[in-house]
């Protein structure tokens, strides 16, 4: 990984249309201003984790009895 | 003259599953997600097996991996007002020329019991039906939970 050291107000850019700044330094909190072509998502990573987390979870679902999924369903619908 | 007749045969594929062992479906079932599940991007090719019998859930279930396969509902079938709007990249990705043709899945998990399943609304699966496209997106301005309680 390239780490690079940017001070208060700051900038760095990526590629030709990707520019990143420090906005505000606060004790461990960096506010980070990011401007990108609207193409790019930009997501905080632990909510792409938190998602990816939870898919692989579903993948191991082990075998499910049916019969009980079907009387919870019932239950809970009429 | 010989009447001639044209018998449409319909092209089936055969998977493994770890689940179902061998499954065949029809190919015009195929559901293309380019950038796969998150967590998963080697799998692009899926399939919506029956659903489970007087229930909503059905398994959505890669054609390449025979282990992965998730189950999945449609959030309407639980819960009335789960709505959100897609990104421009998302409309794009999945070629949407009518909203009338999306299908919306989330994905089920199962925690201690069957009784805590919880549904991923934060992640939903969309699927453009006509062009048999899908996507799971990630619903950032959207404060829906990724455990959210079915029974």
């Amino acid at each position: 990984m390239l780490v690079l050291t940017r001070k208060l107000g700051e900038s760095l850019t990526i590629g030709t249309n990707i520019k990143i700044k420090i906005v505000d330094v606060k004790g461990k909190h960096v506010k980070v201003g990011v401007s990108a072509p609207l193409e790019y998502v930009i997501h905080r990573e632990e909510i792409y984790e938190k998602i990816q987390k939870e898919n692989s979870l579903a993948v191991g679902i082990k075998d499910i009895d049916l019969k009980i999924v079907q009387k919870l369903w019932k239950e809970t619908n009429t | 003259m010989m009447q001639s007749s044209v018998l449409e045969k319909k092209e089936v594929i055969t998977f493994k599953s770890k689940r179902f062992n061998t499954v065949s479906v029809d190919a015009d079932r195929v559901i293309s997600i380019n950038n796969g599940i998150i967590g998963f991007p080697g799998e692009k090719k899926y399939v919506m097996l029956e659903q489970i019998e007087n229930t909503p859930f059905v398994w959505f279930h890669s054609v390449s991996n025979p282990s992965i396969c998730f189950l999945v509902a449609e959030p309407s079938s639980f819960m009335k007002d789960y709505s959100f709007e897609l990104g421009r990249e998302d409309i794009s990705d999945l070629k949407i020329e009518d909203k009338r043709d999306l299908l919306f899945l989330v994905i089920v998990n199962i925690h201690d019991t069957v009784a805590d399943m919880t549904a991923n609304l934060k992640g939903p699966i969309v699927i453009n039906t006509k062009k048999k496209l899908a996507k799971q997106v990630v619903l950032i301005n959207y404060d829906f939970p990724t455990r959210y309680k079915i029974f």
